[in-house]
C-alpha cells in the first residue's frame, strides 16, 4: 500500500476512535448536574450529530484530514456541554438569566444553555450553527435531524463566577448580542444615519495624498473599516441591552471586568483571515462612560445612598465615587488594529485614530437611539426608579447585618411575614455596592479576615439569589394577595 | 424559660425593625409554615457527604491537619431543586437548611424532625441546640435509620424550629466557628480554647 494511503487509513481510524470516545464522554455526562434543562437540548443535539457522523464516516468515507480537523472543533462543543455543571455554575443565577431570556425571546425558537469558560470573560455563540458548520461536508446535507427553527445558544461564563456573583450582570451584554442579530436591520439603519458624516471623513482620510497603489487598495480598506465599525456597533448595542436589563449593576460589573485591562482608553480591532470578519471593542473608558450616563448611574447611587442613610442612620455607608467618568467622551482614546501582518494595518490604524473623535460622537448618538429602540424589546422596569432605590437600600441594610438580600420587606396584606422576593438586578446591584464600599472603606483589612468577610458576602448573595428565585416560583397559598408598591418600611421575614 | 407560641413568633418576626433584635427566618414561603409553637424548615440545596477512601481515622485533636482532612474526607455537593436524591439506610449526610436564621440575644432554639419523617427513620438533627445570636443556615445531620432508602428533594419540609425565651440580662452574641454560614458546613473543632482542651486530653498534663 502506498505511504499516503497508509497514513490516510491511520487518520481515518484515529477519527473513528475519537468519535467513539466522544460518544462515551457524552453518555457519561451526569444530567442531574446540568444547571438548567436547556443543557439537555444541547447534549441531545450533539449526540445526534456525533451519531450521524459515525454512520456517515463508515458509509461515505469523507476526507480523513477534513474529518480530523472538524472533530477537533466538535470536541470544543463537547467540552462546553461537559462544563455545563452546577459544580461550576451557580444555578439560581442562571435560572434568573433563563427567565430573562424567555421574556426577551418569547415566541422565538431560541434556547440558551450555560457553561463555564476558563477565560476571565464571557461569550455567547450559536451552538446549533457551530455544530452545523462543523458537520458541513462530512455528512449528507439534511441528515442532522435538527428542526430548522432550532437555535440553541451557548453562554460561556467566566470561571471566576463561582466566587464572584455580582459579575453576573455582564451577562446582560451577552444577551445583547443575540438581540442585535434579531434586530440588526433596524439597528444598522440607525447606525447608517449616524455614520454618514463619519463615512465621508474616513474616505477623505483614505484618499488624502493617496498614491496609485492606495487607490487600488481603497475598496478593500473601506471594507475592512466597515467590518471594524460594524463590530463596534454590535458591542455598543450589546452594552445598551446590558444597561436596559441590569441597570446600574451592569455598570458595576463592567467596571470590575475593566480592572484587568491595562489601558482603558485603548480600542481594539482584530481582523481575521476569514474574509468578512473582524472583532472590535471600544475602550473601557468610553463603554463605562456611555453606560454610566445612559443608565443614570451616579444619580441612582446617590438615591440609594440617601435611602440607606434614612433607613439605618447608625450604619452610614460611604459609597466610593462611582460612575463619574468625566473624560469618557473627549478623552485621549486611541485604537489599535491587529494583526500587524495585515497589509493595511498601518493605514487603517492611522485613519481610524484620526477619525476617532468624530466616531465617538457618532457612536454616542447611535447608542442613545438604540437604547430607545430596544427598550421596547426588553420591557420597561415594573418599579419606578424611586422604588428600586428604596428596595436596594433595604437589601444593603440586610447585607450590612449579615442577612441575605433575598426579600424586600412589605406591609402589603398577606406579605407582612413573607416579604416580596427581591429582583435579580437589585440583588446584584446591592451586592456590588456593598462589596465596593467595603473594599474601598478604611476599616477593611486586606488579609485573611478580609477574605473571610468577602466570602461571607458571596455566601449571603448566593443564598439571597437562590431563595428569592425559589420564592418567586413557589405557588401562592394565602388567600390574601397583597398588591402594594413592592416596598415599605415594615420589616417582614 | 418559655416556648414562643404562634402569635409571639409572628410578632417577633414581623414587628421588630432592628435586625439585631429581630427574629428572622427567611424566606417563609407560606404562613402555614408557622405552627402553634414552631416554624417548619425546609431542606436546602447544599449537602456534604463523606468520602471514606483516604482517611484512616479522624483524630479531631490534631488541629493542624484539620483543613487537609476536611478536603480529603468531605465532598460538598450542590443539589438542584425539583430533582431527587436518595438517602440510603445508615447513611449520614450534612445538609444545609433552606432558610436563613437570625436569633436575637434573648432567644434560643432547638431543631427537631417532623414526626412523619421520623417515623420513616429519618433523623435530621443530632446537635439540636441553636445559641442566642446565631446567624446563618443551620447544618442538619441527616441520617436514615430506617430499612428503606428515602428519596428527598431540596425544598421539602423536614424539620421544625422551636424558640425559647432566654432569661437574664442580654449576653454576648453568638461568636462561634460558623459565622453566617449559608451552606452545609463540615465539622470544625478549631478555636484557641478548644485547641488547648484537645491537647490536654491527647497529651495529658504537662510537666512543669
Amino acid at each position: 500500500m502506498p505511504a499516503a494511503d497508509v497514513e490516510e487509513t491511520a487518520v481515518l481510524k484515529k477519527c473513528l476512535v475519537l468519535l467513539a470516545k466522544m460518544s462515551g464522554r457524552l453518555a457519561q455526562i451526569d444530567r442531574a448536574q446540568f444547571p438548567t434543562d436547556e443543557s439537555e437540548a444541547a447534549r441531545g443535539l450533539l449526540a445526534l450529530g456525533i451519531d450521524n457522523l459515525r454512520t456517515a464516516s463508515a458509509q461515505f468515507k469523507p476526507s480523513p484530514y477534513a474529518l480530523y480537523r472538524q472533530l477537533l472543533v466538535i470536541q470544543q462543543l463537547l467540552d462546553d456541554v461537559e462544563s455545563s455543571s452546577i459544580d461550576y455554575i451557580a444555578w439560581p443565577v442562571v435560572s434568573y438569566i433563563n427567565e430573562i431570556w424567555s421574556k426577551l425571546f418569547a415566541g422565538k425558537p431560541h434556547q440558551v444553555f450555560f457553561t463555564r469558560w476558563a477565560e476571565y470573560n464571557y461569550g455567547i455563540y450559536n451552538f446549533t450553527e457551530a455544530l452545523g458548520r462543523a458537520l458541513e461536508g462530512l455528512i449528507p446535507s439534511g441528515s442532522l435531524a435538527v428542526p430548522a427553527d432550532t437555535a440553541i445558544y451557548c453562554l460561556r461564563l467566566a470561571s471566576i463566577e463561582v466566587d464572584n456573583i455580582p459579575l453576573y450582570a455582564n451577562i446582560g451584554h451577552e444577551l445583547g448580542h443575540v438581540l442585535f442579530h434579531l434586530r440588526s436591520k433596524e439597528v444598522t439603519a440607525i447606525w447608517g444615519r449616524y455614520s454618514e458624516s463619519l463615512a465621508g471623513l474616513i474616505l477623505a482620510k483614505l484618499t488624502d495624498n493617496a498614491k496609485q497603489a492606495d487607490l487600488f487598495a481603497l475598496p478593500t480598506r473601506l471594507q475592512k473599516i466597515r467590518m471594524i465599525l460594524d463590530s463596534l456597533v454590535e458591542e455598543l448595542t450589546a452594552d445598551m441591552v446590558g444597561t436596559l436589563l441590569m441597570g446600574p449593576s451592569f455598570f458595576l460589573s463592567l467596571q470590575e471586568v475593566s480592572w484587568s485591562s491595562t489601558t482603558r482608553d485603548v480600542w481594539t480591532a482584530r481582523m481575521f483571515v476569514k474574509p468578512g470578519f473582524a472583532s472590535a471593542y471600544p475602550g473601557f473608558n468610553f463603554r463605562l462612560g456611555l453606560v454610566s450616563s445612559t443608565a443614570g448611574v451616579q444619580e441612582a447611587f446617590k438615591d440609594v445612598e440617601r435611602e440607606y442613610a434614612r433607613l439605618d442612620p447608625s450604619m452610614r455607608m460611604g459609597f466610593p465615587d462611582l460612575g463619574g467618568t468625566s473624560s469618557w467622551a473627549d478623552g485621549n482614546d486611541r485604537i489599535e488594529v491587529m494583526p500587524e501582518s495585515d497589509v493595511d494595518q498601518r493605514v487603517l490604524q492611522r485613519v481610524l485614530n484620526e477619525c476617532l473623535p468624530e466616531a465617538k460622537k457618532a457612536f454616542e448618538g447611535f447608542a442613545r437611539e438604540v437604547l430607545e429602540l430596544l427598550a421596547g424589546d426588553v420591557g420597561l422596569p415594573e418599579a419606578s426608579a424611586e422604588v428600586v432605590s428604596r428596595n436596594i437600600a433595604q437589601l444593603l441594610v440586610r447585607l450590612a447585618h449579615g442577612i441575605p438580600p433575598n426579600i424586600v420587606p412589605s406591609n402589603a396584606p398577606g406579605k407582612e411575614l413573607l416579604g416580596i422576593p427581591a429582583e435579580f438586578s437589585d440583588i446584584l446591584q446591592a451586592a456590588s455596592l456593598y462589596r465596593m464600599s467595603l473594599l474601598a472603606g478604611p476599616s477593611f483589612k486586606a488579609d485573611e479576615s478580609g477574605a473571610r468577610k468577602l466570602s461571607e458576602i458571596e455566601g449571603l448573595v448566593r443564598k439571597g439569589l437562590e431563595v428569592s428565585y425559589i420564592q418567586r416560583t413557589y405557588p401562592p397559598r394565602d388567600a390574601a394577595e397583597g398588591s402594594g408598591d413592592g416596598s415599605s418600611e415594615l420589616p417582614g421575614d | 424559660m418559655a416556648v414562643l407560641n404562634c402569635q409571639e413568633i409572628k410578632h417577633r418576626i414581623r414587628d421588630e425593625q432592628d435586625y439585631d433584635k429581630k427574629l428572622l427566618v427567611t424566606p417563609v414561603l407560606c404562613e402555614d409554615q408557622i405552627g402553634p409553637a414552631s416554624v417548619d424548615i425546609r431542606l436546602g440545596s447544599s449537602i456534604v457527604v463523606s468520602r471514606k477512601t483516604y482517611v484512616a481515622a479522624l483524630d479531631v485533636t490534631k488541629q493542624q491537619t484539620e483543613p487537609e482532612v476536611e478536603k480529603r474526607l468531605y465532598e460538598r455537593i450542590r443539589l438542584r431543586y425539583f430533582k431527587p436524591f436518595v438517602l440510603h439506610p445508615n447513611e449520614v449526610i450534612l445538609a444545609g437548611m433552606f432558610e436563613y436564621l437570625s436569633l436575637p440575644d434573648d432567644l434560643f432554639a432547638t431543631v427537631a424532625s417532623k414526626s412523619s419523617w421520623g417515623r420513616l427513620g429519618l433523623v435530621i438533627a443530632t446537635a439540636s441546640i441553636v445559641q442566642p445570636g446565631f446567624r446563618g443556615s443551620l447544618t442538619l445531620e441527616l441520617c436514615n435509620l430506617g430499612e428503606s432508602p428515602i428519596t428527598l428533594y431540596p425544598g421539602l419540609l423536614i424539620g421544625q424550629l422551636v424558640f425559647y425565651d432566654v432569661k437574664g440580662p442580654r449576653g454576648e452574641r453568638y461568636g462561634g466557628k460558623y459565622s453566617c454560614p449559608t451552606e452545609a458546613e463540615p465539622p470544625s473543632f478549631a478555636g484557641t480554647s478548644a485547641d488547648e482542651e484537645m491537647a490536654f486530653w491527647r497529651e495529658g498534663p504537662r510537666q512543669v
